[in-house]
This record gives C-alpha cells, sequence and structure tokens, in this order.
C-alpha cells in the first residue's frame, strides 16, 4: 500500500546563533509509519526536530506538516521533549501534568472539564501510570517521568506525534511499556517521528529511517538504508571542507538568508 | 599628610572602583555576580551592628562584622540550595533580602537609641564627600594586597574559575578557595562602601569584568579593561562631586561606568551591535557587487533595468552600487549597457567558479539531487576563500563541468 | 496608633505581590524582581518631576514602562550580544538605579523622594494620601484603591486561562508546540509583575518589595505538590507575615514593611529547617 507523505522536508537549513546544525535536508516522511531520525551526536537531530516543530526558524527551505505550516496543524500533533527539558521540583501531580495536554489555544475561558479528566485518566492507565495519579512529580523515577511526558502527549489525542530520545535514561520496563505503546498507535493509523541513537534497536523497532550527519545521508525504509555504505557515512566521515564552510557561514557577519526571499 | 579633603575622595574613588573590579571577576567567571550583590546587600546588619557597638565608622569591629555577615549571606545562599528545592536565583534573592531587612530593622533601632545617623544612610546609597583618611588607607592596603595576590595565585584562580573539578582533581581545595574568595569579595566590599555605597557595589563587581569579558577572551587583557574602566569611573564621579557636592559618589560612578559599558556594548569596533550591523551592511553591498558581476559574467551588456530585475534589488540601490562598482574599475557602461572590465572579469569568473565548484562538492559529495544545489551555492559562493577553493579543486579533481553541465571556469596558468 | 487603613493597604500589598512571586520563582526568574524594583526609580522620578504631584497615572506609567524596559533590556543583551544573564541583570538594574538615585539627590526636593522613602518605603503615610474629598472614593486610600485594582487584574489574568499559566510555568516549550501564545502570556505576567513593584514601592521600599514577592511563595513551594496549593499557601503566608509584621511593628516600634519581611522570612527559616525528604530538590 502507497501511503501518502505526512512530513515534507524541503532544501532545509537551520541551526542556532547564525550556525547551521543541518545542511539542505529532502527528504519526506509517510504517513501511519514508525520513522526514527538517527545520526550520531551533533548531527543535528533535535535542530531537525526543533524545525518539523516550528521552534525554530529555518535559514532557507522549509518543513511542512499535511502540506501545510505547522503552526496551522498544531492541533493534530504532539511532543514528548527529553525528561532532562523541565525542573521536576514544580509543584504538580502526575495528574496535572497529564491534563496539560488538554489545553488547546483559541478560547476564552479555557478551564478544563469532565471530559478531559477522563482523557487523562484514560491514558494515565494506558501508559500503567495511574496508581501514581496522586503522586509529586519530582518522586518518579525516570521510566516513570517518561511515561508521564508519553501521557501528556498521547492526551492531545494526535495524529502525529515526535519523541525526542524516549528511551535515554529509562529502565528497562518502562521503555517495553513505551514501545508497546507506541506500536499500538502504529496499528491504530497514527504516524510517529522519533529522534533516536540506539542503532541496535533501530532496526527492529522502526519502519523508516532518516540517517543524518548534518546533511542527510540517506531516507526511507530501514530494510534499504541500513547497509554499511550509508552507516560508515553518517557515523564519521570526512566533512572537514563541510565543516569549514559552516565555520565561513557562522563567522559571515552577512545576513544569511534565502536568496529567493532576497530576490522577492 | 596634609591633603585636601577632595583628593582623599579623589583617590579613594578611583582605589575602590580598581580593587572591586579586580575583585568582581571571579565572582563574575564563577557566574555568581548576583550572589555578590546578595552579599553587598548583606553587609547592612554588620555594619550597622559594628557602629552601634563601636561607635565609630571606621573602627575594625565595623570591618570584622560587615564581613561576617557578608559571609553569612553567602553561607544562606548555599544552605538554601543544599537544603530545599528552592533555585539559586531564589536562594540569592532571599538571602539579599532577609539580611537587609534585618540590617534595616537594627539601622532604625539605632535611630531611635537616639545614635543619629553615624553615617549609615551614607554607607548604603554611597557618599565620599565626608571620607576618612583611615579609609583610604585600608583601601589602599588592600588594593596593594589584591595585586601581590593576583600576581601569585593567577594561575590557579584562574583555572579554578574556568574549571573547579578539574582544579579540584588535580589537587585544589575547592572549598577552602571557594571561601577564600567569598572572604576576600566580602572585605573588599566593605572597605568600599563608603564611596560607593552597598546597593551599588553590585555593578562595580559586575560591569567592569563584563566590559573585560566583552572586549578580549584573554584574561590579562579583560583584567586590565575592568580596572582601567572601573577606576576611570571613579576618578570622574569624585571629579564631578567635588564640583556638584550633593550627589551621591557611588550612584554617579555607577552611571559613568555603565555609560560607558552601553557604549562599548553598542558601538566598539568591530565588536558592538551597531558596528555589526554597519558590518553587516558592507558585507550584503559585497554580496550585491559579486552578483552583479556574475550576472554581467553570464550575460554581457544587460541594461539598468535587467540587471537590477536579475539581482534582485530596487533600481535606486542599483544605481549607488553601480557608481561605486566603476568607482572601483570593475565595470562600465556603453550606450546604455554594463560591461565587465579586465578587473571584473577576473573577480566575475572567480565568483562562477565558485559557486559551481560548490555545486559539484555537494552533488557529488553530499548526494543531494541537481535541482538542490543552486541556493546553497548563492550563499557559499560569497564566502569561500582561496584556500578552500584549491581544497575543492583537489578533492574534485578539476572537474570541467558543474552537475548542470555548465563549463566551469578555470584560472589560466 | 494601630491604623486600618495602614493593615488593608499591606495586607493587599503583600497578596498581590506574592502571586506574581509564585510564577517567577517556579520560572527562575527570582532576581528579575530585585532588577524590576530597583529599576523603576528612575521612572517615579520623570514622573514625579513631569507630574509635580504624588497620584498622578502618570508616574505610575512611567515607572511600569521602565521596569518593562528593563526586562526587555536584560533579554536583549542576553540574547543579541551574548552577555551572560545574571551579568545583564546586574549591569542593568544598577545602572537604572543609579540613575535614579541621582536623579534623587539632584532634584529630590522636587520630586518629593528621598532616599529614606526609596529604602522603606512611608507605609505609615499612606493614610493620608486619599483621593480628592467629596468624591466616592475618599473613605479609602489611594493605595488601596490602586491594590484593588491589580488583584482585579490578576484575576482577569489568570482564572479565564489558569491551565495555560500551569503549563506555560512547567514546560516552555511544551506549550509552544501546544500552539500557546507563549511570548504574549509572559509579557502579560510581567508588566503585571511591574505595576505590582511599582504601585508597592512608595509602601514598602525599593529592596523590601522582593521579600514580599520571593518570601511567601518560596516557603508555600516547600509544603505542597500541585500550583493551585502552592499560590494559595503563598496568598495565606503573605497575608500572614503583614498581620503579624504590623503587630510586631507596633509592639516593638520598627517600620511595618521591615517587620513584615521579616515575620515572611521567619516562615521561610522555620520551613527549611522543618528538614521533610519532600523539601530536597530532586535531579
Amino acid at each position: 500500500m502507497e501511503s501518502k507523505p505526512i512530513v515534507d522536508v524541503h532544501n532545509l537549513t537551520a541551526g542556532y546563533r547564525r550556525r547551521p546544525a543541518i545542511w539542505n535536508l529532502d527528504f519526506q516522511i509517510q504517513e501511519g509509519k514508525f520513522t526514527g531520525i538517527l545520526g550520531p551526536n551533533g548531527s543535528g537531530k533535535s535542530t531537525l526536530l526543533k524545525c518539523l516543530l516550528g521552534q525554530i526558524t529555518p535559514y532557507t527551505g522549509y518543513a511542512h506538516l499535511w502540506g501545510q505550516n505547522v503552526d496551522k496543524v498544531r492541533h493534530r500533533i504532539a511532543y514528548v521533549p527529553q525528561k532532562e527539558s523541565v525542573d521536576w521540583n514544580f509543584p504538580a501531580t502526575v495528574m496535572d501534568v497529564v491534563l496539560m495536554g488538554r489545553y488547546r489555544p483559541g478560547r476564552f475561558w479555557q478551564r478544563l472539564g469532565k471530559k478531559d479528566k477522563e482523557a487523562a485518566l484514560y491514558w494515565l492507565e494506558q501508559t500503567g501510570m495511574n496508581h501514581l495519579a496522586n503522586r509529586q512529580i519530582g518522586q518518579l523515577s525516570g521510566g516513570q517521568r517518561q511515561r508521564v511526558f508519553l501521557a501528556r502527549a498521547l492526551a492531545r489525542e494526535p495524529s502525529l506525534l515526535f519523541l525526542d530520545e524516549p528511551f535515554a535514561g529509562v529502565d528497562a520496563g518502562s521503555a517495553e511499556r513505551i514501545l508497546h505503546m507506541l506500536k499500538l498507535l502504529i496499528e491504530q493509523g497514527k504516524s510517529i517521528v522519533m529522534v533516536h541513537h540506539d542503532l541496535v534497536s533501530a532496526g527492529k523497532i522502526l519502519d523508516n529511517a532518516i540517517l543524518l550527519n548534518t546533511r542527510l545521508v540517506a531516507s526511507g525504509p530501514v530494510s534499504e538504508v541500513f547497509n554499511h555504505e550509508n552507516l560508515s557515512a553518517t557515523y564519521g566521515s570526512d566533512l572537514s571542507i563541510l565543516s569549514d564552510v559552516i565555520d565561513l557561514v557562522t563567522r559571515n557577519p552577512g545576513r544569511f538568508k534565502d536568496p529567493r526571499n532576497q530576490k522577492s | 599628610m596634609d591633603l585636601s579633603n577632595a583628593v582623599w575622595v579623589f583617590i579613594g574613588c578611583s582605589l575602590s572602583g580598581l580593587l572591586t573590579a579586580l575583585t568582581g571577576i571571579p565572582m563574575y567567571l564563577r557566574r555568581q555576580s548576583l550572589a555578590g550583590d546578595a552579599l553587598a546587600h548583606a553587609l547592612l546588619p554588620g555594619v550597622c551592628l559594628g557602629i552601634w557597638l563601636s561607635g565609630y565608622r571606621d573602627h575594625w569591629l565595623v570591618y570584622l562584622a560587615g564581613t561576617g555577615t557578608g559571609l553569612l549571606s553567602i553561607a544562606l545562599i548555599n544552605a538554601i540550595q543544599k537544603r530545599s528545592k528552592i533555585p539559586e536565583d531564589g536562594a540569592t534573592g532571599i538571602s539579599l533580602v532577609l539580611f537587609f531587612g534585618l540590617g534595616l530593622a537594627l539601622l532604625s533601632s539605632m535611630q531611635r537609641a537616639g545614635f543619629g545617623n553615624s553615617g549609615v544612610q551614607h554607607l548604603i546609597m554611597g557618599k565620599a564627600a565626608a571620607m576618612l583618611p583611615s579609609e583610604v588607607y585600608v583601601l589602599g592596603g588592600l588594593f596593594i594586597l589584591a595585586l601581590i595576590l593576583a600576581w601569585l595565585l593567577f594561575r590557579p584562580l584562574w583555572l579554578f574559575c574556568f574549571d573547579p573539578e578539574f582544579a579540584q582533581s588535580s589537587g585544589m581545595p575547592m572549598r577552602q578557595t571557594e571561601w577564600f574568595l567569598n572572604l576576600w569579595v566580602a572585605l573588599v566590599v566593605t572597605a568600599s562602601i563608603r564611596s560607593i555605597g552597598m546597593v551599588l557595589t553590585a555593578a562595580l563587581l559586575i560591569t567592569p569584568a563584563a566590559i573585560g569579558h566583552f572586549l578580549s577572551f584573554k584574561p590579562k587583557y579583560m583584567i586590565g579593561i575592568s580596572m582601567l574602566s572601573a577606576g576611570f569611573s571613579g576618578a570622574l564621579a569624585a571629579w564631578w562631586s567635588a564640583y556638584q557636592p550633593g550627589i551621591s559618589t557611588g550612584a554617579a560612578m555607577v552611571v559613568l561606568l555603565s555609560l560607558f559599558a552601553f557604549f562599548v556594548l553598542l558601538a566598539w569596533p568591530n565588536l558592538g551591535y551597531l558596528s555589526r550591523y554597519w558590518i553587516s551592511q558592507l558585507e550584503k553591498k559585497r554580496w550585491i557587487q559579486e552578483n552583479i558581476l556574475k550576472e554581467l559574467w553570464k550575460a554581457r551588456g544587460l541594461s539598468d533595468q535587467e540587471l537590477a530585475f536579475r539581482c534582485g534589488i530596487s533600481d535606486a540601490k542599483s544605481l549607488r552600487i553601480k557608481r561605486s562598482m566603476v568607482q572601483q574599475g570593475l565595470i562600465d557602461k556603453e550606450k546604455g549597457s554594463w560591461t565587465l572590465s579586465r578587473l571584473g572579469q577576473e573577480k566575475a569568473s572567480s565568483v562562477v567558479r565558485r559557486h559551481r565548484l560548490w555545486e559539484s562538492y555537494l552533488h557529488e559529495r553530499l548526494n543531494l539531487p541537481a535541482d538542490h544545489l543552486h541556493d546553497n551555492a548563492e550563499i557559499v559562493e560569497h564566502l569561500l576563500t582561496d584556500e578552500l577553493e584549491s581544497r575543492l579543486e583537489a578533492i574534485l579533481s578539476k572537474p570541467e563541468q558543474d552537475p548542470h553541465q555548465s563549463q566551469i571556469p578555470y584560472k589560466k596558468s | 496608633m494601630i491604623s486600618a487603613a495602614v493593615l488593608i493597604t499591606s495586607l493587599l500589598i503583600a497578596i498581590n505581590a506574592s502571586i506574581g512571586g509564585t510564577f517567577l520563582v517556579l520560572r527562575r526568574m527570582g532576581m528579575l524582581t530585585d532588577a524590576i524594583a530597583h529599576a523603576i526609580l528612575p521612572g517615579l522620578v520623570i514622573g514625579y518631576l513631569l507630574a509635580e504631584s504624588r497620584s498622578s497615572p502618570l508616574i505610575t506609567l512611567f515607572a511600569a514602562a521602565t521596569g518593562l524596559l528593563v526586562t526587555l533590556l536584560i533579554y536583549w543583551l542576553n540574547k543579541y550580544l551574548n552577555v551572560w544573564v545574571e551579568a545583564s541583570t546586574g549591569m542593568v538594574y544598577t545602572s537604572f538605579f543609579a540613575l535614579g538615585i541621582l536623579g534623587v539627590t539632584l532634584f529630590g526636593e522636587n520630586a518629593d523622594l528621598d532616599t529614606d522613602c526609596i529604602l522603606y518605603g512611608e507605609l505609615l503615610w499612606i493614610p493620608f494620601r486619599r483621593p480628592l474629598s467629596g468624591t466616592f472614593l475618599d473613605f479609602a486610600p489611594w493605595a488601596v484603591w490602586q491594590q484593588l485594582v491589580l488583584l482585579g487584574l490578576w484575576a482577569i489574568l489568570l482564572l479565564p486561562s489558569w491551565p495555560i499559566w500551569k503549563s506555560i510555568s512547567f514546560d516552555i516549550d511544551f506549550a509552544r508546540t501546544q500552539g500557546l501564545n507563549v511570548e504574549r502570556k509572559n509579557l502579560q505576567l510581567l508588566a503585571l509583575v511591574s505595576l505590582s513593584t511599582v504601585w508597592s514601592f512608595e509602601a514598602v521600599g525599593a529592596i523590601l518589595v522582593m521579600g514580599f514577592m520571593l518570601l511567601p511563595a518560596a516557603t508555600a513551594w516547600l509544603w505542597v505538590k500541585r500550583l493551585e496549593h502552592m499560590l494559595a499557601l503563598s496568598i495565606a503566608l503573605a497575608a500572614l507575615s503583614a498581620i503579624g509584621g504590623y503587630a510586631l511593628a507596633w509592639w516593638i516600634n520598627l517600620d511595618p514593611s521591615t517587620t513584615m519581611v521579616l515575620v515572611s522570612g521567619t516562615f521561610f527559616l522555620l520551613s527549611l529547617l522543618w528538614q521533610r525528604k519532600s523539601t530536597l530538590r530532586v535531579g
């Protein structure tokens, strides 16, 4: 069965503080697939994810979801950040955090109703966290924290789920549970995009992979993409000229912009 | 010695500027600038206590008690962070306001007990007009001691600020060094509150270091710049207060120093915000010039409108840029159409060569499809250096054509 | 002499400050309150000089705008010139404060401001600053009206979109991916904090404002596990220390603003000593 592209990335260059971390990426992600973004540290995986989520503006090119800017389709996506990105001393219970996933912008009176609580409870059950619903989040283990984040994202009932290294620092039991949930989602026809760095497990759990090392090395079904040539190109090949040019771009005082924008 | 009061003030203010700037650097580098602020505010209860007990404001008890409460405030910040979930900034704020509140309570009890003002108010806001010679001697002594210590301990201290864990692993006593630095800061701040004032001491601990860091990454230059800017603003403030005796020297010093800091941040050549904006405008102009050269290389004899359209710029802008290019001898106008001069020809072919070489590299080495190369090369063509160009030539072994089957124009050797 | 007007004013000030403080403490912007409280001084001086009266809205406008300006300047220095955030905080607010002090010492007589007012505030003078007699407002001092307006603003801001505030305070990046307008909410929060600081300045002084904001919120954080409870407890503690502080001030004859901070601080230190596992930081 041929599926439609859900993510369309075209000629995407982006980075922080004027330093491009990803360079002219071009790929598509199919609907209903479990896709992994793979690459060594510093290969621009997180930058790519931030672009897809619309958290940083690209220097050139675009990343579209369902053929539109991400701002138009935010109600259809959800995001599981790395668990280190927040302060777990925050005064909130597990239930509070999962309920956060239910907020939608736009209405004036934005309090949550009974329906939202039921949805949150449902996802807590699914992630096996319902017995901890009233616990303060700081008292959770690493795996439990990741499961709370997953429940918060799923409470948004997304068609497309983004995850940033969900298995890092997670115990085996939690990892299995999370993986099980992700597979269920795929069976329900949802799509998943996950930043991942463990190649061994990647081959087993993913449908598609995007191999990244500043530039795109390969993208496509895991069986085709995972070959010796691509992997060695991803994990260490000589990119000295590219990195020198990135240095030049970073240091150049000119404004680094899409030339087409300049011409308009 | 018989020096007039104004000279004492002048020396005192300059010295306290130099001294606090030097002292602030380790605080700044360890990113604890705001703890310095808390420490300075926390001197109030100690100083009040000292004055109350001794009856003099330059008594050794004042220095002792001031330093003591200053150190206690740092200990409180550490304790709050260690024993609760309150993060650093909250802990700093809490410690600052608690000690200062305690000080204010002491101060008003003193006033009610008929102690008069004893100039404590001036210690808070800083007013050097009535500086005592003994206070200047203390400042001078501390300054000389600071120079000696900085000279002797420069390397280990710098290492400690940069990477405390490494310093510890190479045998440096962490906690002792930390408390030694805190003690030193407390001493210096106590000694200089007469001229700067508690509430503003933070500025002299932080701003000079920030100026130094902004202007140089070399430790010695950074220290020198910080001390000079603080010393000068102290001297200038003293001079100002000699003409306008009502003003607070501390405030004057900080205003002068901050003016200098904002001037540096905005307009320092090459580094300031405005200078960088100016440079980026120049760079933009260079890119447009190179684009004009490239378009003329591809199609000779373009008219004004055609050229402006192809380079995507307005007519007025292109007019200005073309005028400057004629002056540089890059292009000429013949019968309403533009052509390249010999020099222009050379430069244009270099831009085109870099563009096409980069396209070949992207295509061959990064496996980008042929329809994705152009936009990237439009940027990189302006940036490549001669060295990178020859490396590209070498890796690609001087290809004849780029991925779009256009000829790559090499220099005739 | 116990004055009901002073007590009510300080209660309202403490409550309003603790609401803003709750969010600032959680978002690690504690020292920002310090910065705003110091930095509004030049705004106040200019306002006084222009308006030549203490109760002009011009003063509030200038001072609150200065508070916001300072926040933006700190952010700007950090983002575009890579000045470390603690250094840019320290630099910016001290420069504004110094400018203000210079203004006070040069034009203080015209502006009816002095250094005592900056340090202690003038809580005891509050009852005498009333709207013009004869209007229906004159049964309460200006400060009470100001604080009531502020309380209303907090309610309008927080109640309808409480879940959003929770989400933003916990995880700002996730809130962004939800499509919430994070920047607008941040600006609203800072504007109210700035206004709250300006309107408490006259009563409690530049430095003690920070105690009113941070201390009840930080104390509450040690005891609760939900944001709702933290806000409620922090308001309760603020009210309690206002009342307790006023009683103490009356008893030992000190400035009430100072004693309120000291009572509040005692609550904090006691909570800190009451070591429980849940008060400790987790990684």
